[in-house]
């Protein structure tokens, strides 16, 4: 599986929702820069950029949800 | 390699495989965090069975070396989780002291006072001081 990838004008980020819980992921798509949208699937999230630049921005986008996690459950 | 390191220079990436039943996640996510400004972290796997750790340059960096530092990183955060475990009841013992001994008195413990009572010993008979002046002028 490719965590994030590139389709088209599209960066997608796919996370797995054994790892980091929904309550998280919400929060880093609402607070992160950039739109993005967020959808449930079997076993993953999905988060989709629409962007034109490559990859970096769904690399951007794990950390900053590390970053939320670590918040949430303060280590 | 015979470690649980595996390296993949074309993608400048390295992955961590870690077992979930020795490092709980929690101590993974802390382990991982050191990293968040050398790499861009990814966790995937199995909570239950095993657990990656995939860590992607975010310049020019020894790949092995992090994943190396990122085992002891593991290892840190594991001794930290188990000694914060084994000092918590002293912990809250001395927090307990540090809150009930600065305290107010219970109220039940306090004696009312009646008008009577004089605890600091300022109360005394009212006395009319006879000055040579007020002598005088009564003269």
């Amino acid at each position: 599986m490719e965590e994030v990838r590139k389709e088209g004008s599209k960066v997608v980020v796919e996370i797995d929702s054994r790892i980091y819980d929904k309550k998280s992921v919400e929060e880093a798509v609402e607070d992160f820069g950039t739109p993005a949208k967020l959808k449930g699937g079997f076993g993953f999230f999905m988060v989709t950029f629409k962007t034109k630049e490559k990859t970096e921005v769904g690399y951007e986008f794990y950390n900053f949800l590390l970053d939320k996690v670590k918040e949430r459950k303060v280590m | 390699m015979a470690e649980n390191i595996d390296v993949d220079k074309k993608e400048n990436m390295v992955s961590v495989s870690v077992d979930p039943k020795i490092f709980p996640l929690d101590t993974i996510f802390s382990a991982a965090y050191v990293f968040i400004d050398d790499a861009y972290v990814i966790i995937t796997g199995d909570p239950n069975q095993e657990v990656v750790v995939k860590f992607k340059g975010k310049g020019k960096c020894g790949l092995v070396e992090m994943g190396r530092k990122f085992n002891n990183e593991l290892l840190n955060y594991a001794f930290y989780a188990v000694q914060t475990a084994r000092t918590m009841p002293i912990r809250t013992a001395l927090m307990q002291r540090a809150f009930f001994m600065h305290s107010a008195k219970p109220v039940n413990q306090v004696k009312e006072l009646s008008y009577l009572d004089d605890p600091y010993g300022i109360k005394k008979p009212y006395k009319v001081k006879k000055s040579g002046r007020s002598q005088k002028r009564r003269k």
